[in-house]
């Protein structure tokens, strides 16, 4: 029965589970490492700093040092992050900020070697499943 | 036998039909998931026993007119404090049964002459009202039985707390003093309270030859035509408060009978629901929200407590998990609402 | 008819806001006991207002429509809570999570709506028990469903929400993620309280809603089916299908209020949360000086003020008093319930003295 009052409602509907779509990826919050060590992707290998600070979202920033792995939350697809590299007295030697967006619950972790040598994608794969 | 059979099915009503082949299956069932039918024939018959009284208690209001008591904790509280007072006097044996009947039923006229004149004010919404005064009257005498001064240690607070006890024994006072009176045992799970059913079918009798009576006669026909009683001189609310009375008055005893069967007195929240099984019994049995008869009692308890009893330990054992609160929540709430919604023949 | 004296005018006043009039005398004998500050009381009762109000004025529409207290609500309740359980299990958060969850529960309760319609339909006469008992009926349902179908045949990942054998939801669920999603949605801080703007203004709208759909068709529809079902039939309105739609926006609301209510709290009781929000909603908007046949916007704040009043208030005047805390707690279930049948009551005698005073001049009496 296609008539007009029917074909709105399933306009409707589709609307309203594309909203909900929407709201899913959107919204999801993810759990992502973030990881300071030696990684090597497509045959290039980077090789980790000694000390960095890595801010995502604008949060709180995590330390971490040569061959560190630590955790935190993000929420969505895409998002911003800082690293800042430091000496040994602490003060910022260098300063990358850039954009990424989430792969995969499999490739959830952040290397920060990648991001810093400029890798086509930071994600890289988990050591757990999500 | 065919005519027959369809005779029986309509004056039944299918939905009676229906649910008793489902108890009969449940009962075939039994010994295949490993349940015993002896076990569960006792199991029912007891919990038959414990509440036909509660159930009988709504037949009054029924016939009067006044709808299903919703109020039922009313009369049941009245019952509890009878209970309570006489183990605090230390009564044991049927004296203290009989003592317990004896302090609860003033207190529930009392209390069913009170509750009669505010039903009087509110034609109509009965149900409604009763339901929140048996609430209310619960809630209330929650903070009674905190304060009221009983003092046998059975049953309050241990360690020097003052107040009742939430579940009060009623071992060694007159546990089983009905259900045991010439008691039948088969075997070692078949049990038979043939004391309980002999009081339960006293009352029945009892009731239904009060419905004969001329005042009898008179509540049915306020409940059935009130216009019609009034024009024949019937003083239709005091049909009503006598009804009242008569309900609540049943409620007492009946919760009586149901604590020495069931072996303790639960007081606080315990009777808040209690209202709402007896409904769904009485309605089972073939019952409308105009009129009742002693076998919609005995039938409507028969098969509500059967299937309440049967359904989650077959289901319990063949799914290996406990239901039994959640589908003893569905089916009664199911029942009473299939009852609400059937249409009314007559009108109002 | 010759115009009120004065004092008839305040006997009148007096007996239609009976309920309310009771109960702020009872807070003014309550609250100096308890020894709470007012400041704690107002910083309180602005954050009940915001969790619960949406939840009360759900109720405005059956009522308006002659169906009585929708005792029904507890459904779109569920709804809602059914569709928190799922986008928590996904970990959707923040304001997003709380609009999935909606967008999920919208169709759960205009099902359920729509089987509550048509069950009062059949039960004209006996709306409110037989809204109570469905309530009942559809939460042994609800449980069936949460307790087993959810981890047996609905997946669930996450393991804190699981029971420890393996399936079924656990009791208490932490909504950590979606807490104050819409409370704080628009951040506004008073000296250091945080405010709930974000509910607020949508409390906002709703209200304009119900002012809007008062003048709408339907809305008109539904006032004079209130008023008289058989001459509202007569003049051709579909009564049946009007009462099931009041029902259903009903249900619908229930189901968004209650998320609003759970994202203030911050924590969801699967088992119990729901059944509270239908009483306490129930005895609040009464207690605002709503009945059963007439309810307005003011009727429901008012009523949200003073029972949350009453509610914070018992148990600490019970203590003063009694000695026992216990007592307090009992005296605000007591109150609640209390409440409600003393409104049945005064209600449904005022509606019994009218027939009989309408029977009396049928009869060509004084």
């Amino acid at each position: 029965m296609m008539n007009r009052r029917n074909g709105v409602r399933i306009l409707l509907a589709a609307a309203l589970v594309l909203l909900g779509v929407y709201l899913f990826v959107s919204g999801k919050q993810h759990q992502m490492f973030v990881d300071n060590m030696a990684v090597e992707i497509e045959g290039k290998a980077y090789a980790p700093e000694a000390a960095v600070r890595v801010a995502f979202d604008g949060g709180e920033p995590l330390e971490l040092a040569s061959g560190d792995r630590d955790v935190t939350q993000v929420v969505g697809p895409r998002h911003s992050v800082k690293v800042e590299v430091l000496n040994e007295s602490g003060d910022v030697v260098k300063t990358l900020e850039g954009e990424f967006r989430w792969v995969s619950t499999k490739k959830s972790m952040f290397s920060v070697p990648a991001f810093l040598g400029g890798a086509p994608s930071p994600m890289i794969d988990s050591p757990v499943a999500e | 036998m065919n005519e027959k059979l369809k005779a029986f099915i309509e004056e039944a009503g299918w939905p009676r039909v229906i649910i008793g082949l489902f108890l009969l299956s449940l009962f075939v069932a039994a010994p295949f998931v490993r349940v015993r039918v002896d076990a569960s024939i006792s199991d029912t018959l007891v919990r038959f026993g414990m509440n036909g009284i509660l159930v009988l208690a709504m037949v009054p209001m029924i016939q009067s007119g006044c709808g299903l008591n919703f109020g039922l904790p009313l009369g049941i509280i009245a019952g509890l404090l009878g209970a309570v007072t006489s183990i605090q006097f230390n009564l044991t044996g049927v004296l203290g049964f009989a003592a317990a009947l004896g302090m609860a039923i003033p207190l529930a006229v009392l209390f069913g002459i009170a509750y009669g004149l505010l039903l009087n004010r509110v034609k109509g919404d009965e149900m409604m009202i009763a339901t929140y005064v048996g609430f209310s009257s619960v809630a209330f005498m929650c903070m009674m039985w905190l304060m009221l001064p009983y003092t046998s240690p059975n049953m309050i607070w241990g360690y020097g707390g003052s107040g009742l006890r939430t579940t009060i024994s009623v071992e060694g006072y007159w546990l089983h003093i009905l259900s045991d009176f010439l008691s039948i045992q088969i075997g070692p799970y078949l049990y038979i309270p043939t004391g309980m059913f002999l009081f339960f079918g006293f009352m029945c009798f009892l009731m239904w030859a009060f419905l004969h009576t001329k005042t009898g006669t008179a509540m049915t026909a306020v409940g059935s035509n009130p216009e019609f009683a009034r024009a024949s001189g019937i003083d239709v609310n005091r049909m009503r408060v006598i009804s009242v009375v008569l309900s609540t008055v049943l409620a007492a005893i009946g919760i009586i009978v149901y604590q020495q069967s069931f072996g303790f007195i639960q007081l606080y929240m315990g009777p808040f629901y209690m209202a709402f099984p007896a409904v769904a019994a009485i309605l089972l049995g073939g019952a409308s929200v105009h009129k009742a008869s002693m076998l919609n009692v005995v039938i409507g308890t028969l098969l509500f407590q059967g299937i309440l009893t049967m359904t989650p330990s077959v289901i319990n054992s063949l799914l290996q998990t406990d239901m039994s609160e959640v589908i003893r929540i569905v089916v009664s709430n199911g029942m009473i609402l299939y009852a609400l919604t059937r249409k009314v023949q007559a009108k109002r | 008819m010759k115009a009120l004296t004065t004092k008839e005018k305040i006997q009148h006043f007096l007996i239609s806001n009976a309920v309310p009039i009771i109960f702020i005398l009872m807070s003014a004998v309550a609250i100096p006991l308890s020894g709470f500050s007012p400041t704690y009381l107002v910083q309180e009762m602005l954050i009940r207002l915001a969790r619960n109000s949406f939840l009360v004025l759900s109720l405005i529409i059956p009522i308006v429509a002659g169906m009585g207290l929708n005792f029904g609500m507890v459904l779109g309740a569920m709804a809602g809570q059914i569709g928190l359980i799922l986008v928590s299990d996904w970990a959707v958060v923040g304001m997003r999570g709380l609009l999935l969850a909606a967008l999920i529960g919208t169709p759960i309760s205009v099902a359920l709506g729509y089987i509550c319609g048509a069950v009062l339909n059949r039960a004209k006469g006996r709306e409110m028990v037989t809204s109570y008992i469905l309530g009942f009926f559809v939460n042994g349902i609800y449980q069936l469903t949460v307790l087993y179908a959810f981890g047996k045949l609905i997946p669930i990942s996450n393991a804190e929400l699981v029971l420890s054998r393996g399936y079924g939801i656990r009791n208490a669920i932490n909504l950590a993620g979606m807490r104050h999603g819409l409370d704080y949605l628009i951040p506004l801080r008073v000296g250091n309280l945080n405010v709930p703007l974000g509910t607020y203004l949508t409390i906002a709208l709703f209200c304009l809603f119900i002012v809007w759909f008062r003048r709408t068709k339907l809305g008109q529809d539904m006032r004079a089916i209130g008023q008289d079902m058989g001459v509202a039939g007569a003049a051709g309105i579909p009564v049946e299908k009007t009462r099931i739609i009041a029902i259903i926006i009903s249900t619908v609301l229930a189901c968004y209020g209650q998320i609003i209510f759970l994202q203030n709290i911050g924590t969801m009781n699967t088992y119990n949360s729901h059944d509270q929000a239908g009483m306490f909603a129930i005895a609040a908007l009464l207690i605002g000086g709503a009945t059963v046949s007439k309810a307005t916007i003011p009727n429901v704040f008012v009523g949200v003020i003073l029972f949350h009043l009453m509610f914070v208030v018992s148990p600490m005047a019970g203590k003063q008093l009694m000695g026992q805390a216990q007592i307090g707690e009992y005296f605000r279930v007591f109150v609640s319930y209390g409440i409600i049948a003393i409104s049945l009551a005064l209600h449904a005698w005022k509606r019994q003295k009218d027939r009989e005073r309408a029977r009396r001049s049928l009869r060509g009496e004084a």
